[in-house]
């Protein structure tokens, strides 16, 4: 029983930490995403012309 | 026994959530800071393109969320003790206190940092104030020491709008800071209301909040103060033209409905029909502050609308 227990606990634990694992990837992707855009915006297009 | 012992043991074997961490942010005070700030942009004058508007926004979503965590990191102790806050994350076992200092150090940095370098640096620095004065001066210096925690400390809560108007104009102006002025009028009758019949809670864990300290009467009567302030505050932002028509119709009529809950909570002083009546208010001045900032938000984007249509 106390193993059965233990083992739900660990496929618990393991579970959560992969939610955590995507979410914080999500999270990079997002702000990966929102910087380049940012970047776009802040200085325009034809940016190798610029330099 | 202690709340903390009703915890199921399967909280304190798990790992963290991205719920867990969710609720650190305290994600209902973010909607209220979103909506503010937000409001307070699209009324702003000037214009932003939309993706560094967004960036603004969520920018200050996490820094109100950084200021959420840091607060819950300090606060843990108490949090145990008082049945608002038991269920939080720290008190629960779910997050340690370390984690919750961590990420909130970590999103209070990058928040300053991204607002600062993508936005502007005067939001930026406003953003940084509001966290630092949230995190310092309110939970680390005023909230166990005076009555007036609420009122200074409710400077905090004020800042969003001026970090949003400061992230489309690059400045401080008399619109913004009569937006914070509203807020920081509104925070003392919306956490006394709160604390008249949550009183034994502050009482037990320490905190001195003026019911506690200066007695019901006096409590009734500072909110019935407060009110009176804060409702004509409330309709001015329509004679300085940051609101039009629909605004002045609904901070009058939301705003003689909160007079009179104020009114209600200073005469009844007896009886579960006193802590019914305070607590109607305390829920009505969420409305309140919602449906201002909403209408703000709302009217300035279909103006701005129309104005964009005939030119």
């Amino acid at each position: 029983m106390s193993t059965e227990n233990s083992n739900n606990d660990v496929e618990a634990a393991a579970r959560i930490a992969r939610r955590r694992s995507i979410a914080i990837a999500v999270m990079l992707g997002v702000m990966v995403v929102l910087f380049y855009a940012a970047t776009l915006v802040r200085f325009g297009g034809a940016i190798a012309n610029k330099v | 026994m202690t709340m903390q012992s009703d915890i199921g043991q399967a909280d304190l074997l798990m790992e963290p959530s991205v719920s867990d961490y969710i609720q650190l942010m305290k994600p209902r005070v973010m909607t209220l800071v979103v909506l503010t700030a937000l409001a307070a942009m699209v009324a702003a004058p000037g214009s932003l393109h939309p993706v560094i508007g967004l960036i603004a926004i969520l920018s200050i979503a996490i820094g109100a969320g950084a200021s959420g965590a840091l607060n819950m990191w300090y606060d843990a102790d108490i949090d145990a003790r008082m049945a608002r806050t038991a269920a939080r994350p720290l008190p629960r076992g779910r997050v340690s206190g370390d984690e919750a200092l961590s990420f909130g150090i970590v999103l209070a940095a990058g928040s300053v940092m991204t607002l600062g370098v993508l936005v502007n640096w005067t939001a930026g620095a406003l953003l940084a104030l509001t966290i630092a004065f949230y995190m310092f001066v309110y939970t680390m210096w005023l909230k166990r020491r005076t009555p007036h925690n609420i009122v200074i400390g409710g400077a905090a809560g004020a800042f969003p709008p001026m970090v949003g108007w400061a992230a489309v104009t690059g400045d401080v102006s008399i619109q913004s800071i009569l937006m914070f002025l509203i807020i920081f009028m509104w925070t003392p009758p919306h956490f006394w209301a709160l604390a008249l019949y949550r009183c034994r809670d502050y009482e037990r864990v320490g905190v001195p909040m003026l019911p506690v300290v200066a007695g019901l009467a006096e409590t009734r009567r500072q909110i019935l103060l407060y009110s009176l302030f804060l409702v004509p505050l409330a309709v001015a932002p329509y004679f300085v033209g940051l609101g039009g028509v629909t605004y002045l119709a609904v901070s009058v009529v939301l705003g003689a409905i909160f007079l009179w809950l104020a009114i209600r909570v200073y005469r009844t002083t007896e009886g579960r029909e006193a802590d019914k009546v305070a607590k109607q208010l305390f829920w009505f001045s969420i409305l309140y502050l919602y449906s201002l900032f909403a209408v703000l938000l709302v009217e300035s984007a279909v103006l701005r609308y129309l104005h964009a249509g005939v030119v």
